[in-house]
């Protein structure tokens, strides 16, 4: 009887060696990223948290960088770059400046196109996020304009 | 030319990277997409066909040829078919549909589920 729950056992190892897929997303991390580049931001999130690998590469500000400008009509010069990594890199505008705008946009425009002037709005907030943060006080004191981001009660 | 790399696959006889069953699928791609390219809601009834009847392996195998066949439209195609078919999805949903395990440390994802707390909500039900 013995035996043969070995021997069973042994099966099942097989099998399950067999069930493993041969491609497996993991070994391609180039393609991965192909595939986290198409994501929205909560889905980025959630991805985050699916393994140490995927959440090593979401840790990649360029995929923030790609996620903030996506639907942008003409890209921001690349000169932009440095200043944002500068005020706390593109994870941070997207959290702080984009993702409240889209949220509030999503739900009147189906196709969303971002103007010269909304990347640079973001972009100002984004400044101002900082110097607040810098001089003590940030978004939650009285005087902070990060309510700008906030939806409007009309 | 889009074919270069075709051509150069048929030449190449010890072929790892594209089994035979995913080049038949990807080569006859180019005709379809300049059929489908002027409608667009036929382009997601070919998307959702395809990820009814083709398991997320199968999917990773056609995302691994089209890269190896340089075919930039299908390669486009098919990454964005993954990225909708996870897309407002659970960690768990995502996990099984890659086949993938947590190798976290048991406090490090909580610690992540907190960091990234504002991207579970309105996440599809499984």
């Amino acid at each position: 009887m013995q035996r043969m729950k070995v021997e069973e056992k042994e099966k099942e190892k097989e099998k399950e060696k067999e069930k493993k897929p041969k491609f497996q997303m993991n070994d391609h991390i180039d393609i991965l990223i192909e595939v986290l580049k198409r994501l929205d931001g909560p889905s980025l999130g959630v991805a985050a948290c699916v393994c140490r690998l995927w959440c090593t590469l979401t840790r990649s500000d360029s995929l923030w960088e790609h996620l903030c400008f996506r639907h942008v009509s003409s890209p921001p010069p690349s000169s932009v770059r440095p200043v944002v990594v500068a005020l706390g890199g593109y994870k941070r505008l997207y959290m702080v400046c984009v993702r409240p705008v889209l949220s509030r946009l999503r739900n009147s425009h189906s196709e969303l196109v971002w103007t010269r002037d909304e990347v640079q709005l973001s972009l100002s907030l984004f400044c101002v996020d900082y110097y607040e943060r810098r001089l003590g006080g940030g978004a939650t004191s009285a005087s902070s304009l990060m309510f700008l981001c906030n939806p409007v009660n009309v | 030319m889009k074919f270069c790399t075709v051509k150069q696959y048929f030449d190449d006889e010890n072929n790892n990277n594209v089994t035979n069953g995913i080049a038949t699928t990807v080569i006859p791609l180019p005709n379809k997409h300049l059929k489908i390219k002027a409608n667009n809601k036929e382009m997601e009834q070919y998307e959702q066909e395809l990820l009814r009847n083709v398991m997320p392996q199968e999917l990773t195998k056609l995302i691994l040829a089209a890269n190896y066949l340089n075919f930039k439209e299908a390669l486009d195609f098919f990454c964005r078919t993954v990225a909708n078919a996870i897309q407002n999805k659970s960690v768990d949903y995502v996990r099984k549909f890659f086949g993938l395990e947590s190798d976290f440390e048991p406090g490090e994802e909580e610690k992540l589920c907190k960091e990234f707390a504002w991207s579970f909500e309105g996440v599809d039900e499984d």
